[in-house]
């Protein structure tokens, strides 16, 4: 064993630093302990006697003489050093395998394994073995560590024991001259190290490293060490040639090595740039810094990898890059100085040549076979390594390439030894050969990709048109529906009639030479009998859309030489005035009687369709397609699509696109249908929502960007199971997401295919399983086509390199109309196929490792968006055209929105900063930037903070200036920095006033922390707020990713404004000193020369006047005024206290302990006061990758206020995302964002003279070009940035403002709920910072598909915005505005005073209790109200509800047996109650009821007072807003209604506006008319039977239930509650519905239905179900915001399954719920409604053996997130305690605070309370039995312990687990 | 720019830097430095880089040849024609 305690030796001082290659070797060790990486091994086969004795002391004394044998790495505190052990064991093993049969092979295996053992850094670091293999022959296996050793030092190791060995048998005992020191070099090195010059030149070199290379288009991020060597042995003759070349003039140099490491570079990098198709390339190289004689002899590592970057270009040789090379191989040299290397260098190398010039020699006279050993790993940035050696000296050179084996699969290891073969065969041949000239594929790679990968659909016939199938069709199936669009069809028979009608009178006026003829159509019946009647008249239909511009139809029509034009038989069409126009026939009335079969007549060759595509040359360009061309698609994709079915593909898409042929064609050919749904002029297309909504087909082809439209659905119960994705690149996450919504059993095909190669040509099928790039793949060819990826000489690429996608076979294009030089640059001899052509796509693709070709983008300015091909020289063209404009560029650009959370963050051995923080880089030791820049200035740093005794002088000085209150207003957050600091502050003797802003997710811990410490201490505090605080986390989240930031500013501008007002001269904040450097103490500040402590304030002061300049919405929302005059920081200073205090953690602690008993909040779960903090902390580390505390916490790491592992614990956080989901949603952020995909976004540059309005740009570009092609930003320039060449420079183009444009409109702020929800969803899907509400959509960069999104968006909000009214008020204002309007169709005429109502079926419902009773059934609900409402405008609020509200003031009375509704005849003045107002010591609980009860008594419903307020303080100190309404006038949606309105109302009191009349819906007295009639429409008659089967009593008891006798011993008792764990209930709301399978209210139905069952054993279980009541079949009526009890109560009767198991429970009352008609409310109008007594008694009764069940739903949602009124408790109904029970019991659930609640009511004659209090623990426990069942999970995991509240024992969950079909785990 | 004070120059920091004061090193100057792998191609570059800064000069590397810098004498015969 080594001795590991270090030794000094020979007077060398020990614990040695690394040098710099060890220390990457090191680093390199440390990142991958357990890989055997840096193990360099041999095995050296010697011939002749051995005597293995005398080896094993030879060897021994070689250990002893060689110091890097008994060197040891040691690394205290991550710092390594290097150890020298006196001694150490040399571990020397003697091995006989020489008894094997094959010795020789029995020892590579054992080598092989034994030099993959990894060291140990501390312990030996080398492993030697003799290995005895015959009488006369040994090997010597010998690894060693690469830290102590390189190829070199191995070679002198074996002289020097060959030397040892020899001597020993010699007898001799002196053992030679000393073998020379490492710690020689080690110094020299220290000396050396990185010299001026040199250091620069890497610095330079580094900034110009380019990209990794991707050697056959892939370079993985993430690979293993592993790593496999396949050897090439050069040979002879190569070796010799390659001699003669290094000698020749140009090529020798000052060595023969470095000419033959100069010849070696050339060919590597013509590999990579073959290989790869990068130009710009870069490899690492060693260098062996090895300058002295005695370093030569020197064992240890000396080389360091050093970068050689060069450039190649167009049309290079092997000499011409050759020359390059060398030229940089010489500043190579001259700067690869020992010590000079560093990490930083290499990046961008993936590729290493170590040329080895070392060899062995004999052993002791003997000759030797020495062979290098591979260890199976290498670093892993080393994709691949070239090592070039001759070890054994034979004069020839064997190649080793040690490829990475996650970065090349074993068929590209040996394809790229070929390839690099055979440009060295090139080179060698002829060294003036372009390397572009080089074949690089074998004959089988060739054959391939040009046959092989082509082969599979070749000879399928598909007939040579389309029209003889559909008219074979017609004749199959006359009758079947062909055609459907809005209410009309088509058949068969039908459609095949119409269009040889038209074709007949067609044919009768066309010309001969008319070869096509255009059909004009929106999408309708008409456009398919247009295109079929065209077809039968032989000639060729062109699309044109109606509503393109004017000047681009009659461009279209002229460069397509038509004469004639179809259009529908009516409406109106813009068209040239010369043109034929006729109509199409829409009935059969015009039609004649006969079907004309044309079919048969067309030829292959015949074109059947053209279609303009845009064109670069600025002019569009018309695709014609063959008909046998169309026949090969439609054929092929009717079996690959249809197979044999009859589907229905909906027609939704633009005519003009080649998209739509696969929904009209495929269809028709094979006996399905096409679902057209038209478009609706001037609106934008909504058509695709429709067309999920209305399921009424199989299959849909859509472009991706389509498919994105689609969010938060759940379609898997849509008919809709395959998708057909075309027209751009279809993405993974998209795919992935697609079958999240259409279920996993969706196929998405990806089909690819320009217009020119007919509809689709390549296709794909996503496999999630494989398809695992960012991309779908498009897959192979389909039948009939050939697809090839190519390089300019169009030659095959190797597999896996980007080339030019070019394609032939059937489906290629007659070429472009009347345009035959496009034809012929675009349409290409085909290479492999004598007389065929091949079209150039424009497109790059490569075939991945599954041999299917991957899309990779445009090769030229073509781009698509959304599926649209847009030459951005045809927009460029029109723009230019404007007579202002100059010069014009339109660029595509995409916004990256999401960050880059990459997998492999490290983090800084000092401070623990992530590798992923911006800027963030790492020194060898792992020590981070930031780290080394601070030992810089630290001194300086130091000497900005001070005394205690400066901060009193201050204070002194401030005290002299006045006589104030308070000598400073102090930032209290209620953590332990603040606390602390304010208790110093008081203990100076200042007046101190406190302030906190409550920003509403202040925790009660820390609150608690606040109220004790203020008492304490004494001192004022004052709580800050603002109602527009979640408008600013919102806008803090979309800045900075963070809520931090928003709360800041507003606490500034809070504070500032509170101390001007009360004359404070200071506020003083707690910020830490880590804060201070992480904001304000950059590195700059202090390394800026002539540096001046005063400076730092100065610049502080500047920064801060420029903080409160930003444009964001806390300036927007806050007052601040006060900023508009820098002067406010004169007149308030900020002064940090922790500037002038250094107290650390626990001085901190202790003193709070002993001064105010301060305790950390526990219920933050961090150190943190707040609990919005999560939602910060979240979202950045979504968006940006990191946590937003890391760089603060790095700066307390390094100011050593906190350890590295403490920052690193607390940055470890677990986030419940539930509960930030919960929030996000509570501010109002909308959550889909952080999910969606960057957009393409087209950008228009341009130069003008003068300054041009885009607003007329876009007007100009508008009537020029479709709206696809309109640019949404226009960014004028002065000029437009050129590159070197002349050309523009792209990259150079400034990213269009991501934030508002600059728009002629002032911003203004969004002012009522409703601008501020559109304002919200324009940020959101136009992707800017804010929106005015007079910013136009289209100059913020909107267009058609956006408006959609705002419309689907919209929608979800319940705003019903039509994309016509988008389209016409494109402003908010506008639209908010005609929003109004629109609701205002919905109103109605409020009920006059004194009129008279029917009471609705509820009423009835309550009338059937005691009169005293009915009086009193309220709800109640406690509010708190935003900070800084005061009590009158609250009541102001109240007021105009009051006024809006009918049912507030309606009056009941009871009069002659019958109970009366009207309205009040008098207005009514809200009063608001000041309840206990003044001390009252009575417990909250007390005073709440006292509250409640004060108000129950307003209450007054003879009066029509239904509603009561009052307002008490809590204990807090806050006020609260309690409400008490009577059941009679609200229910649970009038709630919501209601709190809208007074928030609303209550925000424009406090603004001093006047509240907006918010129009009401649908009247009490017009609805309940409508009940009336209906409850006697036979329609509700109808229902009769099923309401008394429900009921259970046939026929009806014709009396209520009710005991009347009130003094019956059946009296309510309390309700008992109990709830479902927060986790239970996320998985009951959030994952069950996602099942598709059952709703929640199914579900808890299911479970209380079950309970029950099991508590009685009756069958049927009968419930009674409340639901909302407000939608009447039939009725146009809207009461959506109307006040009133509108619920409907009604019997469900469910019968208890045969069989026991969960499913059948879950699936018997689905369908029991789901067969309720009417949504139950026809029940209580039959009941309580209806003229026919008989029929009202018939439905009486029943009540008293059924349940009451009624959900609630989520109470936490009753009031909105912004609303100035927060909800503090569910809402709660009071009802008389003489009220009756009519049912067995009343079960109330609701959700609330995250937890499923339940209350269960009954009487106490029913049960005993602890049998209710068992059914609620069943209850329970079905509900989440019936969740697991839902969700499919295995039983076998559950236990007794699942089911807590049923007391299960094991019994008990056997039979659990039996109904869920398992058996149970771990009972 | 004298021919004998380059030499010697060159000679001393020959032996002194890239020798290790070997004294078993009697270096002439028409001593083949490079085919006698006395110094190699690193060695040259300590060379040039040496002669840089003495001299305030600046070698091409186009003029890094054999024929340049074969031995000493080579050396500052090329050194003293392209600098005068």
């Amino acid at each position: 064993m080594a001795n590991l305690q270090p030794q000094v030796e020979g007077g060398r001082s020990n614990g040695l630093p690394l040098t710099q290659g060890q220390q990457l070797i090191w680093s390199g060790q440390q990142l991958h302990p357990e890989s055997p990486l840096y193990n360099m091994a041999f095995m050296f086969t010697l011939s002749g006697s051995l005597d293995a004795d005398v080896f094993g002391r030879a060897f021994g004394t070689l250990v002893s003489r060689c110091e890097a044998l008994r060197t040891v790495i040691v690394s205290e505190q991550g710092v390594p050093a290097q150890h020298l052990l006196e001694s150490v064991a040399d571990g020397h093993q003697l091995l006989d395998f020489s008894f094997e049969t094959d010795p020789d092979h029995a020892a590579h295996s054992w080598a092989v394994t034994q030099c993959a053992e990894p060291f140990d850094l501390a312990k030996r670091l080398f492993d030697s073995a003799l290995i005895k293999l015959g009488e006369r022959r040994h090997a010597w296996f010998f690894s060693q560590h690469h830290v102590v050793c390189d190829a070199w030092s191995i070679t002198i190791i074996f002289r020097e024991l060959s030397e040892i060995y020899a001597r020993l048998i010699e007898g001799a005992r002196q053992s030679g001259p000393a073998m020379p020191s490492f710690a020689d070099y080690v110094a020299y090195e220290s000396q050396a190290r990185i010299k001026g010059v040199a250091a620069g030149y890497w610095d330079q070199v580094r900034s110009q490293a380019p990209a990794p290379v991707a050697l056959y288009g892939r370079n993985p991020g993430r690979v293993s060490t592993r790593s496999e060597r396949v050897v090439f042995e050069l040979g002879e003759e190569r070796t010799a040639r390659l001699r003669e070349l290094a000698q020749l003039p140009g090529i020798r140099t000052l060595s023969v090595d470095l000419a033959l490491f100069n010849l070696f570079a050339t060919l590597v990098f013509s590999f990579l740039y073959r290989v790869s198709g990068q130009r710009d390339l870069a490899i690492g190289a060693p260098a062996h810094n090895r300058p002295t004689p005695a370093f030569k002899q020197t064992v240890g590592l000396f080389t360091e990898v050093y970068p050689l970057h060069v450039a190649l270009t167009d049309g290079d040789t092997f000499f011409d890059l050759h020359a390059k090379v060398s030229a940089q191989t010489m500043m190579f040299l001259r700067n690869a100085l020992p010590g000079a290397s560093h990490p930083g260098n290499n990046a961008g190398c993936n590729t290493v040549l170590n040329y080895i010039n070392a060899a062995f020699g004999d052993f002791a006279g003997e000759p030797v076979q020495p062979l290098w050993l591979h260890s199976g790993h290498k670093d892993r940035e080393h994709h691949l390594r070239l090592q070039v050696q001759d070890f054994a000296a034979t004069g020839r050179f064997t190649l080793y390439f040690d490829f990475n084996c996650d970065a090349f699969n074993r068929t590209q290891r040996q394809a790229a030894v070929a390839h690099f073969g055979r440009l060295l065969d090139a080179m060698l041949g002829d060294p003036a050969c372009p390397i572009d000239d080089v074949p690089l594929l074998g004959p089988a790679e060739l054959s391939w990709q040009v046959d092989d990968f082509n082969q599979p659909g070749q000879g399928r016939s598909h007939g040579n048109n389309v029209l003889a199938r559909i008219e074979q069709q017609a004749l199959a199936t006359p009758a079947a529906t062909a055609l459907s669009c809005a209410g009309q069809s088509l058949t068969y028979r039908e459609l095949n009639l119409l269009a040889s009608h038209l074709a007949r009178n067609l044919g009768s006026n066309l010309t001969d030479n008319e070869r096509v003829v255009a059909v004009c159509t929106r999408r309708s019946i008409e456009t398919v009998v247009g295109m079929l009647g065209v077809m039968k008249t032989g000639r060729a239909y062109l699309p044109l859309d109606p509503d393109w511009p004017a000047e681009r139809l009659a461009l279209v029509i002229e460069d397509a030489g038509v004469s004639t034009v179809l259009v529908p038989a009516t409406g109106e069409v813009r068209l040239p005035q010369h043109l034929r126009i006729l109509p199409i026939p829409t009935g059969l009335s015009d039609a004649g009687a006969e079907a004309r079969d044309a079919g048969s007549a067309l030829q292959a060759g015949d074109l059947a369709y053209v279609m303009y595509t845009s064109g670069s040359t600025g002019k569009p360009k018309g695709v014609m397609i063959r008909h046998a061309s169309l026949a090969n698609y439609v054929g092929w994709a009717c079996d690959h699509y249809v197979r044999g079915r009859v589907l229905t593909f909906p027609l939704f898409t633009p005519l003009t696109f080649d998209l739509t042929v696969t929904s009209i064609f495929v269809p028709l050919a094979s006996g399905g249908a096409i679902a057209i749904y038209p478009p609706s002029p001037g609106q934008a297309d909504l058509a695709l929502l429709d067309v999920l909504d209305d399921n009424c087909v199989d299959i849909v082809k859509l472009t991706p960007s389509h498919l994105a439209l689609i969010q938060g659905r759940d379609l898997r119960a849509s008919r809709i199971r395959q998708l057909i994705l075309g027209g751009e690149d279809f993405t993974v996450a998209l795919a992935r997401r697609a079958r999240e919504i259409f279920g996993e059993d969706t196929l998405l095909h990806n089909e690819y295919g320009p217009t020119e190669g007919t509809v689709g040509c390549i296709v794909h099928t996503f496999d999630p399983v494989s398809d695992i790039e960012s991309s779908v793949p498009v897959g192979v060819p389909i039948d009939n086509m050939r697809a090839y990826v190519l390089d300019r000489k169009l030659r095959p690429l190797p597999r896996g390199v980007a080339g030019e996608l070019y394609i032939g076979g059937v489906g290629l294009a007659d070429g472009y109309l009347n345009r035959p030089e496009l034809s012929a640059e675009r349409f290409v001899p085909n290479p492999f196929r004598v007389g065929e052509l091949l079209y150039r796509t424009g497109d790059l693709a490569r075939f991945n490792e599954r041999s299917e070709l991957d899309y990779l983008g445009r090769d030229d300015d073509q781009v698509k968006i959304r599926g649209a091909r847009i030459e951005l020289g045809e927009i460029e063209k029109v723009i230019t055209s404007h007579p202002a404009v100059a010069n014009c560029v339109v660029s595509v650009f995409e916004r990256d929105v999401s960050g880059d959370p990459s997998e492999d963050v490290v983090c800084c051995s000092r401070c623990g900063l992530p590798s992923n923080y911006p800027g963030a880089s790492f020194d060898e030791q792992m020590v981070c930037n930031q780290c080394r820049a601070f030992e810089r200035y630290q001194d300086k740093a130091t000497n900005y903070f001070q005394s205690m005794d400066d901060l009193h002088a201050i204070f002194d000085a401030g005290r002299a200036d006045g006589n104030r209150d308070y000598d400073c207003l102090a930032l209290l957050s209620g953590g332990k920095d603040s606390t602390y600091m304010l208790c110093r502050l008081v203990d100076m003797g200042l007046s101190v006033l406190a302030f906190t802003l409550d920003n509403g997710y202040i925790s009660d811990g820390a609150k608690a922390n606040i109220g004790r410490v203020v008492k304490t201490l004494g001192v004022d505090h004052v709580f800050g707020s603002t109602p527009a605080m979640n408008e600013i986390f919102v806008d803090s989240l979309r800045r900075h990713a963070n809520v931090c930031q928003g709360c800041f500013k507003t606490i500034y501008t809070l504070s500032v404004n509170l101390a001007l007002e009360r004359d404070i001269p200071f506020i003083v904040t707690g910020l830490s000193r880590g804060q201070f450097f992480e904001t304000r103490l950059t590195e700059e500040v202090f390394t800026t020369p002539g540096f001046d402590g005063r400076d730092i304030d100065e610049s502080t002061m500047l920064a801060r006047k420029a903080y409160h300049r930003v444009d964001d919405a806390a300036n927007r929302l806050l007052d601040v005024e006060v900023f508009k005059d820098d002067d406010v920081f004169e007149k308030v200073r900020f002064i940090d206290f922790y500037r002038y205090c250094a107290a650390d953690l626990q001085a901190m602690l202790d003193y709070l302990d002993r001064r105010v008993a301060w305790v950390r909040p526990a219920d933050t779960g961090r150190s943190t006061n707040c609990l919005i903090n999560d939602v910060g902390i979240f979202m950045h580390q979504r968006q940006r990758g990191y946590h937003n505390y890391a760089l603060p916490y790095s700066w307390d790491v390094r100011m050593g206020h906190k350890t590295r592992e403490a920052a690193l614990a607390e940055l470890d956080d677990e986030i419940d995302v539930a509960n930030v989901e919960r929030i996000l949603q509570e501010i109002g952020y909308d959550i889909d964002v952080v999910a969606r995909p960057g957009e393409k976004r087209l950008a228009a540059y341009f130069t003008a003279h003068g300054k041009v309005a885009t607003e007329d740009l876009r007007a100009w570009v508008k009537s020029e070009l479709p709206d696809f092609m309109l640019p949404s930003h226009f960014v004028q320039l002065e000029r437009i940035p050129l590159s070197s060449n002349g050309k523009v420079d792209r990259d150079r183009l400034p990213p269009p403002d991501a934030g508002r444009p600059s728009l002629e409109a002032a911003f203004e702020a969004p002012r009522t709920p409703v601008e501020r929800q559109l304002a919200e969803i324009w940020c959101n899907v136009l992707r800017v910072d804010q929106v005015g509400i007079r910013d136009n959509f289209f100059e913020l960069g909107g267009d058609s598909i956006m408006a959609i999104q705002i419309v689907a968006r919209a929608r979800r909000f319940g705003l019903h915005v039509l994309p016509s009214q988008l389209v016409d008020k494109p402003t908010i204002a506008a639209l908010a505005a005609s929003l109004g309007s629109t609701a205002a169709d919905a109103q109605d005429a409020p009920m006059a005073a004194g009129d008279d109502l029917v009471p609705m079926p509820m009423a009835h419902w309550l009338f059937e209790q005691p009169r005293h009773v009915v009086a009193h059934w309220n709800h109640v609900l406690r509010l708190r109200p935003a900070a800084g409402l005061l009590p009158q405008q609250i009541e102001q609020g109240l007021q105009v509800v009051l006024d809006r509200h009918e049912a507030l003031t309606m009056r009941y009375r009871h009069d002659a047996g019958r109970w009366l509704a009207g309205r009040r005849k008098t207005a009514l003045r809200v009063e608001l109650r000041e309840l206990n107002a003044g001390g009252d010591d009575r417990p909250q609980e007390d005073r709440l009821r006292s509250a409640a009860e004060t108000l129950h008594r307003d209450i007054d419903i003879g009066e029509g007072r239904l509603l009561a307020a009052g307002l008490l303080s809590s204990d807090s100190g806050m006020s609260e807003l309690m409400l008490v309404i009577h059941h009679l006038a609200v229910d649970v949606v009038s709630w919501a209604v209601l709190l809208e309105d007074l928030s609303v109302a209550c925000a424009q009191i406090q603004e001093g506006l006047q509240p907006t009349p918010v129009p009401q819906t649908a009247s009490l007295q017009r609805w309940a008319a409508a009940l009336q009639a209906h409850a006697n429409s036979e329609h509700a008659r109808a229902e009769l039977g099923y309401w008394q089967d429900a009921l259970g009593v046939a026929g009806g008891t014709g009396v209520a239930d009710l005991p009347q006798d009130a003094t019956a011993d059946n009296t309510p008792m309390e309700p008992l509650r109990r709830s479902l764990t927060a986790e239970d209930t996320r998985a009951l709301l959030q994952e069950v519905p996602r099942t598709g399978r059952i709703s929640v209210v199914e579900l808890l139905t299911a479970a209380l239905a079950r309970t029950l069952a099991d508590a009685d054993g009756t069958s049927p279980v009968r419930l009674f179900l409340e639901g909302h009541g407000r939608q009447l079949t039939g009725s146009p009526l809207d009461v959506s915001r109307t006040l009133g009890w509108f619920t409907s109560l009604y019997p469900v009767s469910i019968p208890v399954p045969g069989d026991d198991r969960a499913a059948s429970w879950l699936r018997d009352v689905k369908e029991a719920l789901r067969r309720v008609p009417s949504g139950g409310t026809v029940f209580g109008l039959l009941r309580y409604l209806s003229d026919d007594k008989a029929t009202r008694l018939g439905l009486v009764g029943g009540d008293a053996g059924a349940v009451l069940f009624n959900y609630l739903g989520n109470t936490d949602q009753l009031s909105a997130p912004d609303s100035m009124f927060k909800v503090l408790q569910p809402l709660a109904l009071h009802r008389h305690p003489d009220a009756l029970l009519r049912y067995r019991g009343e079960v109330n659930a609701m959700v609330t605070g995250g937890h499923l609640v339940v209350d269960w009511s009954h009487g106490s004659r029913a049960r005993s309370s602890a049998d209710i209090e068992r059914d609620l623990g069943c209850f329970l426990d079905n509900v989440r039995m019936l969740v697991y069942a839902a969700l499919g999970s295995d039983s076998s995991s559950l236990s007794e312990s699942d089911f807590p509240l049923a007391n299960l024992d094991k019994n008990g969950l056997d039979k659990l687990a039996s109904l869920l079909g398992g058996k149970p785990g771990k009972a | 720019m004298e021919q004998i004070e380059v030499q010697n120059n060159l000679i001393d920091f020959v032996v002194s830097e890239l020798l290790n004061d070997r004294t078993d090193v009697d270096l002439q100057p028409q001593d083949d430095l490079l085919s006698s792998q006395l110094v190699d191609s690193l060695g040259v570059m300590r060379i040039i880089a040496f002669l840089e800064e003495r001299y305030g000069i600046r070698i091409p590397p186009s003029d890094v040849t054999i024929e340049n810098f074969i031995d000493v004498q080579t050396i500052s015969t090329y050194l003293v024609r392209s600098n005068g």
